[in-house]
């Protein structure tokens, strides 16, 4: 029984690290656009992060310390500073999208103008934090996002012709507008391999007292978590395959991917997918904002947790408290929460190879990791990873100036 | 008279001979018991240095042959910290070779 | 041991186990008649900016002076009070002992609790 709630970590992370804005926009934009021949990139970005979540969740099993901050002990302020710096600035942006996120469902839900719910989406995710506990959040979260698997239902209830969709898992170049097709390729592993993503998971572990005989069980809720994430955007993706393709609905705004769920399920199919938009970005803008307090506490050496009281974690608090205003007042200033998504997963696949590259060290180092070590695939595969995500890079800046929105 | 120099001031900078030639950045500090505290037994300087302080593995990978050049506490002048000086020639610095290096990473 | 990959920026902890920062500084006292001595830990803002920019950490410096945080004077700890260099340094001291936790305090005692639901 545990063990099944162990699971719920390993949802919770996938629901705000990916069934979130980004996620959905580009798993829908994907499906809108090329039907089912992008869902290997989904299934290629999920494994990889399953990965990197399992050896994030494994460092924190074994050392009790954090990625952020075993990155400082083991390399030191002047390598740790740039990656950190870089990694909160990307937070704030993606913090930012998310909680216009929240607003924008509210919005489709309401009729009433996304900027009137800044400030109770903003209080909403303060108060959470501040009052509440990891396991609380965790639970309430993974619980309330299970309402995604709306979109699996929906793409099962669809009849689509599965021997297409099982072409989509091979690999293939567009027929048209490649460039397009390779940006959200590239858009697609951004928004799932989110850093933020893996700092999170490891700082729940040690939240969570997780300890060196949890190592197995931190594989299957890595794998299972995420694998979770991927089922839901590809379920994203089919349905806006199957309903905004044939359509010729390019899928460039929230009110448009809205539409998908509706020949699935009539007049209900839109209020689910705001209800799963909304509580998907709650979940990330949960997330993402503990997540900054996180990486600051743990690099400078602080109290930090969401399980202490905020008075036990003054500076900690007081991190997640002005990062959510400071989204807030970005949002407020009319920052469009959907470009600032797709312009955040750009940015992610450029920091993405410094900040996987300690992997290498710290899942291979005795000291952090004891006997548990990582095997060739793990070093491989981290490898790869940094190889791809700096080849991304590379090529994300042109790609988003020539084939992004 | 003691003096006091702060170790992170020290780390990355330029240690020249006598005749003003580079010898190699300090990139870590050797300490061992002493008493109830701790002194300096040696520094060690130059890339290799930086790879084993890095990561041990790393290190090897880039192959044998970089060697981590060793500079005693008494062949080092640190009057100027910024400006740390050797007191003897470069040439007679121990130099630790790899297997000398390996023992050393895990003590 | 070495200072720089055994002892510099990793996690302090007191007696009790409460963090109190990261190793962001050691303080070596020169002598003249032996090879120099590990004097010092040092801790704080100050020290771990000057580190990565000289008058960043001359800044915040400034900053703690003027709130009246511990002077602008870094936390020192003498390394005699080291009781175990891990994973972590362990320290032979309580937290309150030190000026380490001078920033939680501050925020705390000016910002936290005048919120509600704080837990003060």
């Amino acid at each position: 029984m545990k063990n099944a709630v162990r699971l719920l970590l390993g949802v919770v992370t996938s629901i705000g690290g990916f069934i979130e804005a980004g996620s959905i926009s580009t798993s829908a934009q994907a499906g809108a656009l090329y039907g089912f021949r992008l869902l290997w990139a989904i299934v290629l970005a999920a494994t990889c992060v399953a990965f990197l979540v399992e050896m994030a969740g494994r460092l924190a099993a074994v050392s009790h310390h954090t990625l952020a901050a075993a990155v400082r002990e083991r390399f030191g302020v002047t390598f740790h500073v740039g990656p950190i710096v870089a990694e909160l600035l990307l937070d704030v942006l993606v913090l930012t999208a998310e909680i216009g996120g929240v607003c924008t469902a509210l919005q489709l839900l309401t009729g009433r103008p996304l900027r009137l719910w800044v400030l109770p989406a903003a209080f909403l995710v303060w108060v959470l934090l501040w009052v509440g506990n990891f396991d609380a959040i965790e639970n309430s979260v993974a619980l309330l996002g299970l309402v995604t698997l709306c979109f699996v239902v929906a793409a099962c209830r669809l009849h689509p012709s599965w021997s297409d969709v099982a072409r989509g898992f091979v690999p293939s170049v567009a027929d048209h507008h490649a460039t397009r097709y390779a940006f959200l390729a590239v858009s697609i592993c951004g928004a799932t391999i989110s850093p933020y993503l893996l700092n999170f998971y490891s700082s729940g572990a040690v939240e969570e007292k997780w300890t060196e005989k949890d190592c197995t069980m931190n594989r299957v809720v890595a794998f299972f978590g995420m694998g979770f994430g991927a089922v839901v955007s590809m379920g994203v993706l089919v349905t806006a395959a199957m309903v905004l393709q044939p359509r010729g609905i390019a899928a460039d705004a929230f009110s448009q991917m809205a539409l998908v769920l509706t020949p699935a399920f009539g007049k209900w199919g839109f209020y689910l997918f705001a209800a799963s938009l909304g509580i998907g970005c709650l979940g990330a803008a949960l997330e993402v904002a503990l997540n900054m307090a996180y990486l600051l506490g743990q690099s400078l050496g602080w109290s930090w947790g969401e399980n202490l009281k905020p008075k036990d974690g003054t500076r900690f608090s007081l991190v997640f408290t002005l990062a959510i205003g400071l989204a807030a007042g970005l949002v407020l200033l009319g920052l469009d929460p959907l470009r600032l998504t797709l312009f955040s997963m750009a940015l992610t696949v450029l920091i993405l190879p410094v900040l996987v590259l300690p992997f290498l060290v710290l899942m291979n180092d005795e000291h952090y990791v004891g006997r548990h070590t990582n095997g060739w695939l793990g070093n491989v595969v981290v490898g790869l990873i940094v190889v791809g995500g700096f080849l991304m890079a590379l090529v994300a800046i042109p790609l988003q100036i020539l084939g992004g929105s | 008279m003691s003096r006091e120099v702060r170790v992170q001031d020290l780390l990355g900078r330029q240690v020249r001979a006598a005749n003003n030639q580079s010898v190699g950045r300090i990139e870590e500090i050797r300490v061992e018991k002493h008493g109830k505290g701790y002194v300096v037994r040696e520094f060690h300087l130059g890339a290799a240095a930086l790879l084993e302080r890095l990561s041990a593995h790393v290190g090897s990978w880039f192959g044998r042959g970089r060697e981590v050049r060793v500079v005693a506490w008494d062949q080092m002048d640190l009057r100027e910290p910024k400006r740390p000086r050797l007191l003897v020639e470069a040439a007679t610095l121990a130099r630790l070779d790899e297997d000398e290096a390996d023992r050393l990473r895990d003590p | 041991m070495h200072l720089v990959r055994d002892v510099l920026d990793k996690q302090l902890l007191d007696r009790d186990g409460r963090k109190m920062g990261k190793v962001d500084g050691i303080v070596l006292e020169l002598r003249e008649d032996g090879p120099p001595r590990v004097a010092f830990i040092e801790n704080g803002l100050p020290v771990l900016l000057h580190r990565l920019m000289g008058t960043a950490g001359d800044f915040a410096a400034l900053v703690e002076r003027r709130l009246g945080i511990r002077d602008g004077e870094p936390v020192r700890i003498p390394m005699a009070k080291v009781v175990e260099v891990g994973i972590d340094v362990r320290l032979d001291l309580a937290a309150s002992e030190t000026r380490a936790l001078a920033w939680e305090e501050w925020v705390g005692k000016h910002l936290i609790r005048r919120i509600p639901g704080s837990g003060a």
